[in-house]
């Protein structure tokens, strides 16, 4: 009778313990891999053959067809330079210096890769609008209200998370990933 | 005693947990039912080219599509032959990329790649079809052949929109892009 007690939390302790970390890991990613660069995160062997069982499985569940190594490297942050998460009722500042690039771009999403506004094609600031002054980092405002120089419009409610896509970049390459430099800081400002 | 065995039986079931974990992790890819080659079936984009809505209900078929480009998508079987892809490219950044059956990209050509902003790729199976094609090609047979790592796949068209008012116009190039056996009706030119 013991023996079948053991045997039977043993399973139990398996099934959950196993599925579990199945559930979490592709929902979230292993929490070591990848390339992080203050909030941002990027998985640079997502979008190469030689992507591990986790980037497989990541992808089969989120659906998003990654882009390739040799285009380009997307990276998201969720949270702002202090911890906190996202959320759309706040003004940001994206502020810094980008690496050499062919062309990057910047949009916000919902935390499962939704668009804000279906209705509108034109949500993202890329390199071909973005404004840069002489002699200054690049500074970006995201914002639910209008504002001078770059303005990334904020649109919906709640949470949300940015996704920084640089395109032909050689941020991605072992040496460059050992070594990296640093991309845009998050700073948010007044809420509501 | 009482606490050896219950140290056992931890000790069995974290070490089961891992089989299960390694197990199921590998299923994953075998039982999604939302994953990139799945979602692209709501589109009709068998051998040809169909453009992702940029407004809408559907703009949201592939999640963390980059809304600065206009990306078409056509999804290939090679069981009916080999297949070709043809696009133009613009200079403003453009890129064809072929992925595999779970997503992964394998290869990539961009406009800095293409000639008179054309680029043409032609996909086989296996290594046996792509060299006997190689000695018995036809002149206007696409000089690039690559062998897909699964026997279907798909691939994307991503123009980058420089602007809104260039969105139109890129639409249309992307919508030209070429997917199709050449043993079938006409190839797009």
């Amino acid at each position: 009778m013991r023996l079948v007690i053991g045997a039977l939390v043993a399973l139990t302790l398996a099934a959950s313990l196993g599925l579990g970390a199945t559930w979490w890991t592709v929902a979230n990613g292993l929490p070591v891999s990848g390339l992080r660069i203050g909030v941002w995160k990027a998985e640079p062997d997502i979008g190469t053959l030689d992507a591990d069982p986790y980037e497989v499985a990541q992808t089969a569940r989120s659906g998003e067809a990654p882009i390739s190594y040799g285009d380009g490297l997307a990276f998201t942050a969720t949270t702002d330079d202090e911890g906190r998460l996202l959320d759309s009722s706040c003004d940001y500042e994206l502020q810094g210096d980008l690496p050499p690039v062919r062309l990057w771009t910047l949009s916000p999403f919902s935390a499962d890769g939704r668009r804000r506004n279906p209705a509108r094609a034109d949500v993202a600031l890329t390199s071909a609008s973005a404004v840069r002054r002489a002699g200054a980092p690049l500074s970006i405002a995201l914002s639910p209200r209008a504002r001078p120089g770059n303005w990334l419009p904020l649109e919906g409610e709640g949470r949300f998370v940015l996704r920084l896509t640089l395109y032909d970049t050689t941020l991605g390459t072992p040496l460059e990933r050992a070594n990296p430099t640093a991309l845009l800081s998050l700073r948010r400002g007044a809420c509501g | 005693m009482w606490l050896m065995r219950a140290a056992y039986v931890v000790a069995l079931g974290v070490v089961v947990a891992g089989l299960v974990h390694i197990g199921s992790l590998l299923g994953v890819p075998r039982v999604a039912t939302q994953g990139p080659y799945e979602r692209l079936a709501r589109l009709d984009t068998e051998g040809r080219f169909a453009l992702l809505p940029d407004t809408g209900d559907k703009v949201d078929l592939l999640p963390f599509r980059d809304p600065a480009f206009v990306t078409a998508a056509c999804r290939y079987d090679l069981a009916k032959g080999p297949v070709v892809l043809r696009a133009e490219l613009p200079a403003t950044y453009g890129a064809l990329t072929v992925h595999s059956r779970l997503g992964q990209p394998f290869y990539l050509l961009t406009d800095k790649a293409a000639r008179d902003g054309r680029v043409e790729v032609k996909i086989f199976a296996n290594e046996e079809q792509a060299t006997a094609e190689e000695e018995a090609a036809p002149d206007d047979a696409p000089q690039l052949r690559i062998v897909s790592p699964t026997p279907t796949g798909f691939a994307l068209v991503r123009l980058f929109t420089p602007g809104e008012s260039a969105r139109e116009g890129l639409r249309a190039i992307a919508s030209r892009a070429g997917c199709s056996s050449p043993s079938g009706s006409k190839v797009n030119p």
